[in-house]
């Protein structure tokens, strides 16, 4: 019986990291993270490492969120003491290269929050790309 | 006598050269900015819709910053930085450490937004406000700048594209040094612990 318990427990755990990893094949996305915002914000920000294992370029075209009414990409940028922040229409991943969504630079601006985005939540976000594929990830939320 | 004249000596010269060396890193640190609010005041409102008057503050430490509540990105991160600042710092210096957010975008940023907003940080801070002409007397005299970006395209209407400083001012009002956003939140805790025990003496 408790052989048992321990293998569900595995198996429940493979799960939960596949669903983390999200999608080990062409293309994999990790440390999927949001920023936990004060309950007046109708704005928030996800930050993600995307892996392409591919040997062809990988592009995201756009990104949905139940809880936003929108979910756009856009790029911070430092432009000589300036900080910048701009929509971009797409994100590409070059061929077994990776690009890292983080403070400062890109992200995924989630605009009109439908609920507060609380530390601790898991806010999960699909990201469409231009071949068709959508990869969905459970972000976590915490303050950065 | 002499021995107590040459010790006397030795202190004074001491004290000069560090005062000579402490001034120098306050010239670095500001360097290529000039004086910044040479007047050592401003006036805005607050986020209880009192008058603030920075020379209300004097005898604390100031930390200022420009931004708004629709930043997703610097901003939540810098005043998480600043949480962390404060928690570095410990319990006494948390009331002589005023953080100071002047919003750049009166048209979302009403007074009880800001209290809002500030209060989730748990950091000792003010949200200030103002008019458009107001905020601008500031951000001109700390020499700081930024832009409203309309875009049609993006569904936040519009967005702000602004520097990335943090300014410490001094007990007296004066402007002593100038954080990056993305200073580490150590270095700047250690710096406001350097400059507040020399602000002392």
């Amino acid at each position: 019986m408790r052989k048992l318990l321990c293998l569900t427990g595995v198996f429940a755990l493979l799960a939960s990291s596949a669903a983390y990893a999200a999608a080990a094949g062409k293309i994999s996305v990790t440390d999927a993270w949001v920023q936990a915002m004060p309950p007046s914000s109708s704005i928030s920000a996800a930050y993600m490492t995307i892996t392409n294992n591919s040997s062809q370029n990988v592009v995201l075209s756009s990104a949905s969120c139940d809880i936003a009414g929108a979910a756009e990409i856009h790029q911070m940028k430092d432009d000589g003491g300036m900080m910048r922040m701009s929509m971009v229409a797409s994100l590409t991943i070059p061929p077994q290269g990776k690009v890292t969504l983080k403070p400062g630079g890109y992200h995924l601006m989630l605009i009109d929050l439908k609920k507060p985005v609380n530390n601790g939540d898991v806010v999960p976000i699909s990201l469409h790309f231009k071949d068709g594929e959508t990869i969905k990830v459970n972000a976590h939320a915490r303050n950065q | 006598m002499r021995v107590i004249n040459k010790f006397s000596l030795v202190l004074l010269l001491g004290v000069c050269l560090s005062a000579v060396n402490c001034t120098k890193q306050v010239a670095q640190s500001v360097s290529g900015y000039g004086v910044l609010n040479p007047q050592r005041d401003f006036v805005l409102h607050d986020q209880d819709g009192r008058i603030f008057h920075l020379k209300d503050h004097r005898g604390q430490m100031v930390l200022l910053f420009f931004g708004y509540t629709s930043c997703p990105d610097i901003c939540p991160t810098t005043l998480s930085k600043l949480a962390r600042v404060y928690e570095l710092l410990g319990p006494q210096m948390r009331s002589q450490l005023l953080t100071v957010f002047v919003s750049i975008d009166p048209q979302r940023d009403t007074p009880q937004k800001l209290k809002e907003y500030l209060r989730y940080f748990k950091i000792n801070a003010v949200g200030l406000t103002g008019t458009k002409a107001e905020i601008d007397t500031v951000i001109n005299a700390y020499k700081a700048s930024y832009t409203k970006e309309e875009t049609s395209s993006s569904a936040m209407g519009y967005m702000f594209d602004h520097t990335d400083l943090l300014y410490l001012i001094d007990r007296r009002g004066k402007t002593i040094h100038l954080f990056h956003l993305e200073d580490p939140a150590e270095q700047i805790a250690k710096i406001i612990q350097g400059k507040a025990a020399l602000s002392h003496g």
